[in-house]
Parts: C-alpha cells; structure tokens; sequence
C-alpha cells in the first residue's frame, strides 16, 4: 500500500467511522506517516532529533493512550454517535478528497510539494470537528489537525524541524491534554458526552 | 531570549507559586500581593532589550496582570471558600481551587509576556498557545456546565485558528528559505522585513491572510468569534478582564507583527484589506448584538468584539496615524475593560447576579455601582477617557484613508454599542433595589485591595486620553512609524 492510499483511508476513516477506538487507530497511522515523513529533517542536529523524538513518542503514543485510558474509565464514550448518517459521511469524505484534489491543481499554490496529502488530512481534521458532536471526536480531530501541519512542515519547511515539531505538537497536545481535562470533568455530568446535551445545560 | 528578558517573562509564574510558602490567610494575601507587584517591577528589565512596541505592551500586560492578581487575592471572602468567587462549590471541577487558580493566573501572564517580547514567529505563537493552556481552565473554572462548555468551545476554536496561524508560518518559513535567509532567522520579522523579497504573490498573500485569520480568531473578529462572548462571560472577573483586555491585545499584537512583514512581502494592501472588513463586519455585528444581551458580562463580552473591530479597522486604515489610533486604542481599552469586569465582579459579590433585568439601583448602593458606571462610560467612548480620544483618531484615520463605506458601517456599529451600554448603565444605576447592602457591608468595604485595583484600571482608562501627547505617545508614533513605514 502506497502512502497516498494509507492517508487517504485513513482520513477517510476520521469521517466515516463510528467507534473511538477505530477512529483513533486512524488518527495514529497519520501521526506515524507525518513523524515519518519529518524524520530525515530531523536527524541533521542533537536539539532537532531529540525534539522529534519527544514529539514524536507524545503524538503517536501518550497522547493515544490517553485517550484509551479515558475509554476505559468512561465505556459509553466507545461509540462517537455520529451527527450525519453514514451515506452522509461517505459523501463529506469524498467530497474532501475532491476538494483536496481541486487545491492541489490551483497554479500558484502547484509549488508546494504533497499539497494534496497536506490539505486532505487538515480538512479532515477540520471535517472531524464539524461533523462529530461528541467531544472524544474533537480531541481526536484536534490531534489529526496536528498531523496535517506536520505534513505541511515536512514539505514546505524541512530547514526547520524544531519549529515545526514544536508548533505542531504543542497545539495538538494542548488540545489534547486540556481537552482531556475538560471532558473528563463533563463525563461526571454527561457519560454520553454529547455536545448537544452539553448546549442544553447552559446557564 | 536574553536572560533578563528571561527572567521578566519567569516573574510572575514565580510570583503565583512563591506564596504557596507562607501560612494561610492575611500573611499570603500580603504575599501574593508583594510578589505579584515585584512581578510587574521586573517588567522594567525588558526595556532596551525589546524594542519600542513590545515594551509598550510588556508594560500593559504587567500592569494589568498585577491589578489583576491584587483583585483575586483582596476578596475579603475568597481564601476561605472558592465557591464564593466561582458560585457553587459543590459543582466545582478539580481544578477549582484558590492555589491552582492562582498558579493558572501566573502562568497565563508570563505566557502573555512571552508573546510580546518574542523576536519572531515561533516564539510568538507558543506564547500564544501556551495562553491556552492557563485561560481553558480559568474560563471553566466554576467547574459547572455553563463554565465547561465555554472552556470547551474556547479551547476547539482557538485550537483551530491558532493552527492555521502555524500554517500561515509555515509559508511564510518557506518563502524567507526561498529568499535566502538563514533557517535560524526565518521567522523573525526583523529579519523578513530587512530583506528584499521575490515572493511568489499568491504564497505570499496565503501566508498573511492564514496568519491575520488565525490570530484574529484569539483576537475573537467576527466571524471567528463564537467562543469569546461565552468565555469572557463565564471566567471569573479578574480573568475575564485579562481575557478582554490584555489577552485580545496580545492578538492585535500579533497582527500587527504579520502586517510588518506583509509589508515586506509586498502585500501590505491585501493585508489591510482583510484586516479593514474584520474590522467593519466586528464593530457592526457585535454593536447590533450588544443591543439585545440580558447579562452584564456578556454585554461586556460583546463589547471586547466591537473594540477589537475598531482596532482592525483602524490598522486596516493604515497609514502612521491609523496605526497610532490602534495602538492608542488598545491601551485605552485595555484599562477601560479590566475596570469594567471588575467592577461588574464587585456588583456581582454584592448582587449574587449579573443579570441586567435583575441589577437596579446600583448608584445609591455603594461604590462599587459608581465605578461600574465610570467603566460602562469610558467603554463608551464618552470623555475624559482614552477610548474618546481613540476613537477620534480612528475616525479621522478613516477620512484620511478615504475609506467612507467602512467608516460609516463602523460608526453605526460604534453608535449601536454606545446605545447598548447607555441604555445598560442607566438600567442598572436608576430604580431602587430591595437587596441593595448598607454601606459597611458594601465589597468595597470587605475587599478594599479589590476596589484598588478595579479603581485604578478605571484610573488608566482616563489617563489613555492623554497618550497621545505624553512621552508615551512618542513611543507610540515612533512604533506606529516603524509598522507603517514601507507604505506610506
């Protein structure tokens, strides 16, 4: 399987998929291919690898077993129950794939290497926080934002491994971390940790 | 980052965790306070070492960090029992305690510092993550769903914004490479700036308008500001005052950054084009929703999006009087805000409600009413304060810049919000109130370091008036000079 094939099923995946667990091991196979992809940047100073490596291990290890561990505390929040039936989900990860595809093909932007990968995985990232109303699915979709600028600092700033890690991982972790916080406090009010119920609960 | 400039960024997270040492009570309110006010002294070691825009600012989220924290820590009631500063403490999450809080609050300044001493993008933008960090537990503080919700919101749109700012940092890396510049200096703007460039126009233009809307999505310009009216309006008071007034401004500060080096990459146009419709669709949409809210803070919410509207559309007007009118603005707003969120967390001690429909008579009850009109004046825009002043130069930026639509849309949003808050401030001072407390056992009495601090925020916001011919107005000709120097 080629790496264009495994971002795009795995993206496709982040949109059409139903249970945390499925959608997560998703997420980590674009973690891996962006880290991949970053690697050889990265070798070319201590600070640099060392920054890698530790970004690395929290992108495609604590940070999912963060959520696994969640899942195990909270068991209802095993399933994402998706806002859009899945004829529709299907359709919004076609239709990303295509609107990938169309920017790739603007003139201006031709010069950026791997623009199709780059702009699917964030517009998947992006279409995970729409579509979903659970919040474990905004974690995830925060963290594979992440990985789409990792993919984006491999081709267009290769020079400058560190910023990219650094930037790139900060906001997913952040997202992540925090993110984690905030709905394990709300699962004590809400197990099924649905947005809408969370709306409803406004002062 | 030079070590004293280092060590004025550490300052104020050492000043939250310091106290921790000393015994519970009076002797650690004392402390927090004295820490907190070596904290904003070490400020002073930033000057000569950052230039004239960053110290500028330095100084602002100092100054207000500490009104802040004096705020926090003078609340006669606060040590004991948190739920009187956040509501019920039986809803409270695990974070709601008065040390974690505290802790929170230093760590969201120091970040603040870190963005406007930064030298260049990368440092920049983690400061501006790393405000994220502290304010998504402030804003959900309280703990209950209400304040969850906010944080949450809060945390997933800034997220996404502050990530496209990255994108937007990451073209822009590539083109200072394509130029030629050093890998190490790629993301430094004085660098950028100080280079000719050949960039491709279209990159060019991508890398600004990504960076300008992810930075106005923290700086909350419509339409990229669904969080900020819940967050403003579920933090604490002195946190929402920190929200509105400094950490918006820290936002604009990066803008303002971005617009330097669209300059350079000669797109400076586009730039303040974009920036000019934010700003124009910020001060319209936001004055007309200020028109129907029911809560006090939340009306103050608003009132943060109007003004960051008007601080775009003034940098969108461009020119060295267009941006001495933002930076103006931005000072005078940042005191008139604090002042006013404080007051309205004092009127909300004494009141148990921000609710508008519930708040009368609040200019026979005490002081802390009088200060909340002073504040709802001076965001007004009415004189002695800064924001008339300001408001003036923008205005008189807009004529210079020929700019007539956009200046008329901004003044019927400016008018709305002045109709919202008048009709808001004479709602809540007129009528009489059953509830209202007798003098002694008025917050202003209870908490007199509170009253200070809410005092002298609104001292500030009056004293902006006169920025513009003091020896800060220098400072800030000489930056405004420096920002719009390439194009006018």
């Amino acid at each position: 399987m080629n790496l264009e094939v495994a971002v795009l099923l795995a993206g496709a995946l982040l949109i059409v998929g139903a249970r945390t667990l499925y959608v997560l091991a998703a997420y980590v196979v674009l973690a891996v291919i962006a880290s991949a992809l970053i690697a050889p940047s990265a070798l070319v100073s201590p600070t640099a690898f060392a920054i890698f490596a530790l970004t690395t291990l929290m992108k495609v290890i604590v940070a999912p077993l963060g959520i696994v561990w969640f899942l195990r505390e909270n068991p209802p929040a095993a399933d994402l129950h998706p806002s859009l039936a899945l004829p529709q989900r299907l359709l919004l990860a076609i239709g990303i794939a295509v609107a990938a595809a169309a920017i790739a093909h603007v003139p201006a932007l031709a010069e950026i290497p791997l623009l199709r990968l780059i702009a699917y995985v964030v517009l998947c990232g992006i279409g995970m926080l729409v579509v979903h109303r659970n919040l474990l699915a905004h974690v995830i979709g925060l963290l594979a934002l992440g990985a789409g600028i990792t993919l984006a600092g491999a081709e267009l700033a290769p020079q400058l491994p560190e910023s990219v890690e650094l930037g790139a991982t900060f906001d997913a972790l952040v997202g992540t971390f925090i993110g984690l916080a905030l709905v394990r406090a709300f699962a004590a009010q809400n197990p099924m940790l649905d947005v809408e119920s969370l709306r409803k609960l406004r002062g | 980052m030079n070590a004293f400039v280092l060590a004025a960024v550490a300052a104020p997270l050492v000043a939250a965790l310091l106290p921790l040492l000393t015994p519970l009570g009076q002797a650690r309110r004392r402390a927090r306070i004295s820490a907190a006010l070596a904290a904003a002294l070490a400020t002073a070691f930033v000057a000569g070492r950052v230039d004239g825009l960053s110290l500028l600012f330095a100084v602002l989220v100092s100054t207000l960090g500490f009104l802040a924290t004096t705020f926090s820590a003078g609340g006669a009631i606060f040590e004991r029992r948190v739920g009187d500063l956040v509501g019920d403490p039986e809803e409270s999450a695990a974070w709601s305690r008065v040390s974690v809080y505290f802790a929170l609050l230093g760590t969201f300044w120091s970040a603040m510092l870190v963005v406007v001493v930064a030298q260049n993008f990368t440092l920049l933008w983690l400061g501006i993550s790393a405000t994220t960090l502290a304010t998504a537990f402030l804003v959900g503080f309280a703990g209950e769903a209400a304040s969850l919700e906010a944080a949450w919101k809060y945390l997933v749109l800034c997220s996404i914004g502050i990530a496209f700012a990255l994108l937007g940092m990451l073209v822009l890396a590539h083109l200072s490479l394509q130029a030629g510049i050093d890998p190490a200096h790629a993301l430094s703007w004085t660098t950028i700036a100080g280079r000719a460039h050949d960039a491709s126009p279209a990159l060019a233009r991508l890398a600004v308008a990504l960076m300008i809307t992810g930075f106005a999505t923290k700086a909350g310009l419509v339409p990229m500001h669904a969080w900020l009216p819940d967050a403003h309006s579920k933090a604490p008071a002195p946190v929402s005052g920190l929200l509105s007034g400094v950490l918006v401004s820290c936002a604009l500060y990066a803008i303002v950054r971005t617009l330097t080096v669209a300059g350079a990459l000669g797109v400076d146009a586009f730039a303040r084009e974009l920036l000019l419709w934010f700003g124009v669709l910020s001060t319209l949409g936001a004055g007309a929703l200020m028109l129907v809210q029911s809560d006090l803070k939340r009306l103050l919410a608003y009132s943060t999006v109007e003004h960051a509207g008007i601080v775009a559309l003034a940098l969108g007007f461009g020119g060295t009087f267009g941006t001495l009118a933002a930076l103006v603005h931005v000072a005078a707003h940042a005191f008139a805000k604090s002042s006013a969120f404080f007051a309205a967390g004092l009127v909300q001690r004494e009141r148990h409600t921000t609710s508008l429909g519930q708040l009368h008579g609040l200019w026979r009850s005490g002081g802390a009413g009088k200060m909340l009109l002073g504040s709802l004046a001076a965001l007004g825009g009415m004189p002695p304060f800064g924001i008339f002043v300001s408001e003036l130069m923008v205005v008189v930026a807009g004529v210079l810049a020929d700019r007539w639509i956009a200046l008329g849309l901004a003044l019927a949003g400016i008018a709305f919000a002045f109709a919202a808050l008048t009709r808001a401030a004479i709602d809540i001072e007129s009528g009489r109130s059953g509830k209202a407390p007798s003098p002694r056992a008025s917050i202003l009495a209870l908490a007199p370091a509170s009253a200070r601090a809410a005092g002298l925020a609104l001292a500030g916001a009056t004293a902006a008036a006169a920025a513009p011919w003091s020896a800060l107005g220098a400072v800030l000709r000489s930056a405004a000079s420096a920002i719009a120097g390439s194009n006018t």
